[in-house]
């Protein structure tokens, strides 16, 4: 039997045998209202699930920025049947719903870490995360309706004598095919909270663990509702962060134990020096240098005390040679009075542009004494004997025993002086012998 | 009393000579250069100072000759205080090279422990600033 349902008309194209004693045929052109439809059906009865899984796991490093932007993707899928039962006009319906669920879900996590970072040990952080999710079901329904079709059969009724349409019974099935889109938005919050550990200047070491829990409701208003669960199971690791240089709390406080090992050395020397000088009875007159403590680098200071005198007969000698055994000798008076002690220093004087007078010599620049001695009232076997003497060892160290009984070695300076004759068997002559005290 | 001390300023020696005889000197050791230009301008270019130079002749026994000796040959080259007959500090240097000590007299006694009795005069030029 040919049929053809839309909703919201049927036509039943179909021949009726009858079974009449007038052998006729008639064609019926039967219009079928539907009495139950989608709206007028009743819902009598509706079970269905919908379970939706979803997971999700981000791992991710945050580098130094103040805000990151995680994407978290959630897939949902799940079924619902339900049943239904309708009846009404005469016309029971009875329909099951098979619908099937696909969602998913992509939620853009901004976290916007509030924490900054400070110098102690351990922080916790809050961020306020809104995840807007949109979950888009798209059901299949498909519905099968069981319609009892009546024919109509005019009768006429003997009491009024009016054509009474008797309604017999016409089965039909109608099926419908409908789709549904079921669509919801739902702001999800979600909060997340970041333990942070061990903060220090260089490279923190922090982790973060964030929960988020995902609730949508899906309510099927016309044929059913169902509570969908999706538990999202956010966790973050961070393994590493530098520290934000716009975050830095700037009441730090650094210490720090600075040992520092300092070797000085002072060029100034400090000495004590003491000088002194005793104002008694004859210093004018005797050997008395009143010698203190010096510096290291003064010079070395005259003998304090003066050498004993050594006996011997008035007079003086030269002898020949100077060292070891004499072996000749030549002896005479004293000089007469008037005899000169030369000192001579050989030494640099200089001025400097000051005006200063600087004194210079070297230890090991040469000092000279020279003694200046006059004889007179040689006779004429000395003066021979002296120019004998001065003859043969000229240029030759020599020694000489002054008359104060020191003995000196050097040479004699003027081997060619002359041998005045100032008297009769009277010479005088000049002598410079130039030495130093043995 | 004159008083020589060396080297200054440590002044590790000091030696104390009587009074210098009569005929001391002291003058000052600036110089002056003239020039006279073409036309006749002088110029006079000096050497201000404020040193003096100083001239004593001591007459010393023969002893106390011998310590000035010492001192002289120690110290030649060294600073040495000096305080004159006149109380005046002089600091300065010997200039005097060489110097001859000259036995003029004889004298008795003889100041032990030489044996014999002698004067020596000897003349220094001292060259220095009065404090």
């Amino acid at each position: 039997m040919p049929l053809r349902v839309d909703r919201q008309f049927v036509e039943i194209l179909c021949s009726l045998a009858s079974s009449t004693e007038h052998n006729e045929s008639a064609t019926v052109a039967v219009d079928v209202t539907p009495a139950a439809t989608l709206n007028h059906a009743a819902v009598i009865g509706a079970t269905g699930t919908l379970a939706v899984t979803a997971a999700c796991s981000v791992t991710t490093v945050l580098g130094l920025a103040v805000s990151t932007v995680v994407d978290i993707s959630a897939f949902a899928e799940g079924h619902i049947r339900l049943y239904e039962a309708a009846s009404g006009c005469g016309i029971d319906v009875a329909a099951s719903v098979l619908s099937v669920y696909n969602g998913s879900a992509t939620v853009p996590f901004e976290i916007t870490p509030a924490a900054y970072i400070e110098r102690v040990i351990s922080r916790t952080a809050t961020t306020a995360i809104i995840v807007e999710t949109q979950v888009a079901v798209q059901g299949v329904f498909n519905r099968e309706i069981e319609v009892e079709v009546q024919t109509i059969t005019p009768t006429l009724d003997t009491t009024t004598y009016l054509l009474t349409d008797i309604i017999s019974g016409l089965d039909c099935d109608v099926i419908v095919n409908q789709d549904h889109l079921l669509g919801t938005v739902q702001p999800i919050g979600i909060r997340a909270t970041a333990a942070r550990t061990l903060v220090r200047a260089d490279a923190i070491d922090l982790a973060a663990s964030t929960e988020v829990a995902v609730g949508v409701g899906l309510v099927k208003n016309e044929t059913g509702s169902s509570q969908v669960a999706i538990p999202i199971q956010v966790s973050v690791v961070v393994d590493k962060c530098l520290v934000g240089s716009a975050e830095i709390d700037p009441q730090c406080i650094a210490s720090a134990a600075i040992v520092r090992t300092l070797v000085a050395e002072c060029g100034i020397i400090v000495e004590s020096r003491l000088g002194y000088a005793v104002s008694e009875s004859g210093v004018e007159f005797q050997y008395r240098p009143f010698i203190g403590a010096g510096g290291a680098a003064d010079p070395d200071p005259p003998a304090a005390t003066l050498a004993d005198p050594l006996d011997g007969e008035d007079g003086c000698q030269f002898i020949y040679p100077a060292v070891g055994e004499a072996t000749d000798t030549l002896s005479l008076r004293p000089p007469q009075l008037g005899n000169r002690d030369r000192l001579s220093f050989t030494r640099i004087l200089t001025e400097t542009r000051g005006g200063t007078v600087i004194a210079y010599a070297d230890v090991s620049w040469p000092k000279t004494h020279t003694l200046v001695m006059t004889f007179s009232a040689l006779t004429p076997v000395e003066k021979d004997n002296v120019l004998a003497f001065f003859s043969n060892h000229f240029g030759q160290e020599i020694g000489f025993m002054d008359w104060e009984r020191r003995y000196w070695r050097g040479i004699v300076m003027t081997p060619g002086e002359q041998a005045v004759q100032d008297r009769d068997d009277s010479y005088t002559i000049n002598v410079e012998f130039e030495g130093e005290v043995a | 009393m004159f008083t020589l001390s060396a080297p200054y300023p440590s002044q590790q020696t000091t030696t104390i000579l009587p009074n210098p005889q009569l005929g001391n000197s002291e003058a000052n050791t600036g110089t002056i250069t003239r020039k006279v230009a073409v036309d006749g301008t002088r110029y006079t270019y000096v050497r201000s100072s404020d040193r003096r130079k100083f001239t004593w002749s001591f007459r010393l026994t023969r002893n106390k000759a011998l310590e000035l000796v010492a001192f002289i040959k120690a110290y030649h080259t060294s600073a040495v205080r000096v305080e004159d007959h006149s109380g005046r500090v002089i600091i300065g240097v010997f200039r005097t090279n060489p110097f001859e000590f000259e036995t003029a007299l004889a004298s008795k006694p003889a100041i032990l422990p030489l044996r014999r009795g002698e004067q020596v005069t000897i003349t220094v030029e001292f060259e220095g600033v009065i404090q």
